[in-house]
């Protein structure tokens, strides 16, 4: 008896080890209902639904290999107790990928040093500041109260490279409208969008500040635009094929696999496999051009 | 008591001969391509699918753990398909073309086998076979190898227990030698793994497994590239986000 119990606790632990990884709030799964076009009557009411503001992190490593030596487990026990062995080996495993995730958020976080008081002001930004005239207008997270209309839930995070010298942001979008189940929204994606010049490293400090906000309102508004135009339903890859598109920021090759949904003088924006839309400088910027959906037509944003 | 020790300190020193420094990465020179040269390019071994491989599941037992815990993973990582890669290693030829060399492939599977040792001096840019004979078998003055051990999802494990999320994988060699002289021109490890970004269990498609295959087919592409033009290896392999 104690032998089976011992097994099925080695077995739901290699599963649930085999299954594990951290959860991150940078990561959503896409839903599009057809009636999100119909719902996002602009001016849309937009939450910016951080409570604790602005949140910007280093860009860390996903990389959770962990080296562990080939454990002989002793045979004294029993199957049982060879079962208990796995499941302890399993688990200190565990605990060494977390942490090595963890010194890795940490490490990509010290990026922050430089702009620590700069990061500080923005913190407490006033969202409404983050509005877009005309398309979309943006209030704090209301707490616990019911909101009755529908509305945009944004969730970004912002992420600077290790010289400050480009800055991104991934942001959650959830279209809700009320009565509506919360894990079955009308809409949900991650929208990113990735710039190489709008942070100048051989600013004066204050500048680098002035930057930083200027920045962080472009990607965001940005990011917003992109989601409010793939709900209505204007961002479709028409029939290709996923390619690899290389990008160089900050010196370091980036790669994303996707499909080009929107080109325009200075980005392209992909959609990806998870169909996340992802916007990234284009490595040559035209002087002269027009900006084009996929379909060839012209985009409203 | 004394056979033990001496059959511990046999066993030891044998093992420690059987122990070679791996050949450090060779790139081309700047001047290799100021002289037009023959080439001969042999692709040893280019798998037609992707696979997973899950390293460190060494006992029978584990294996069969590890393959029924990651069946899903495995089972869509066999559908995906290595053409890009393909594509980008029979560019090679172009490569080699634009930059004044003849090119030709060629097939030498049994030669190959039989190579002869060869009694490098102490230098690392020789390799350990001597692959001089086959100057006459391939017509050319350098002899181009690439050769893939894995392209598709890798995930480590310590016996029963995984030890990463799967990443994407591709692993080989590119190198190159001088029939002539059997000095290695060119030497470039691939050794590319590219993590997952966010969550990895997104059956039954698993799109973030997906991109990170791509990725890494990406990478090898680039290094291969690289390697041609001259470039240091190893540039753009390893940790990418």
């Amino acid at each position: 008896m104690i032998r089976w119990a011992a097994l099925t606790t080695v077995a739901s632990t290699l599963l649930g080890t085999g299954c594990a990884s951290v959860q991150t709030d940078d990561y959503a799964v896409y839903r599009h209902a057809p009636e999100a076009s119909t719902l996002a009557d602009e001016p849309v009411s937009v939450i910016f639904a951080n409570p604790e503001g602005i949140e910007f992190r280093g860009d860390a490593s996903h990389d959770d290999s962990v080296d562990s030596a080939n454990v002989l487990y002793s045979g004294a026990a029993g199957a049982g107790g060879v079962a208990a062995q796995i499941a302890l080996h399993a688990t200190m495993v565990q605990g060494a990928q977390d942490r090595k995730l963890e010194k890795s958020r940490e490490q990509a976080n010290l990026a922050l040093e430089p702009v620590a008081e700069e990061v500080q002001e923005l913190q407490s930004l006033d969202p409404a500041t983050l509005s877009f005239p005309g398309r979309f207008s943006v209030r704090p997270w209301p707490g616990d109260a019911d909101i009755q209309s529908v509305h945009v839930e944004t969730h970004p995070v912002f992420y600077v490279t290790e010289n400050l010298d480009s800055l991104s942001v991934k942001n959650v979008l959830v279209l809700r409208k009320p009565g509506d189940p919360p894990e079955q929204p009308i809409y949900r994606n991650l929208v990113e969008v990735v710039s190489d010049r709008l942070i100048d490293p051989d600013s004066e400090k204050g500048t680098v500040g002035e930057g930083l906000e200027a920045a962080v309102r472009e990607l965001y508004q940005t990011s917003v635009l992109i989601a409010l135009d793939d709900m209505d339903g204007r961002l479709q890859a028409q029939d290709q094929q996923p390619e690899t598109f290389r990008y160089d920021l900050d010196g370091e090759l980036r790669l994303e696999r996707g499909v080009m949904v929107r080109e325009s003088c200075s980005d392209i924006v992909l959609r990806n496999l998870r169909g996340w839309l992802i916007s990234f400088p284009k490595p040559d910027v035209e002087t002269e051009c027009m900006d084009t959906l996929a379909d060839g037509s012209v985009p409203s944003s | 008591m004394k056979i033990k020790l001496i059959l511990l300190l046999a066993l030891v020193a044998i093992g420690t001969g059987c122990a070679t420094a791996p050949q450090d990465p060779i790139a081309l020179t700047k001047d290799f391509y100021d002289e037009p040269a023959k080439v001969a390019i042999y692709q040893k071994s280019f798998p037609e699918t992707a696979s997973m491989t899950m390293p460190g599941a060494s006992c029978l037992l584990c294996m069969a753990a590890a393959a029924v815990a990651n069946d899903a993973v495995s089972g869509h990582t066999k559908t995906l398909s290595t053409e890009e890669l393909s594509t980008a290693v029979k560019g090679m030829e172009a490569t080699l073309e634009e930059q004044g060399m003849g090119v030709e492939w060629v097939d030498i599977e049994e030669p190959m086998q039989r190579l002869p040792r060869f009694k490098s001096p102490e230098d690392s840019d020789y390799p350990k076979e001597d692959y001089r004979g086959l100057r006459e078998v391939v017509d050319a003055d350098h002899l181009m190898v690439i050769e893939f051990g894995h392209i598709g999802v890798e995930r480590t494990y310590a016996n029963y227990v995984p030890t990463s999320s799967p990443q994407g994988a591709v692993t080989g060699t590119l190198y190159m030698v001088d029939l002539n002289t059997n000095e290695y021109y060119l030497f470039d490890p691939i050794h590319v793994r590219v993590p997952v970004e966010g969550d990895w269990k997104e059956p039954p498609e698993f799109p973030g497994v997906t991109m990170a295959y791509f990725e890494a087919l990406e990478r090898a592409k680039i290094q291969i590239g690289n390697a041609l033009a001259g470039k240091a290896p190893l540039e753009v392999a390893g940790e990418t986000r």
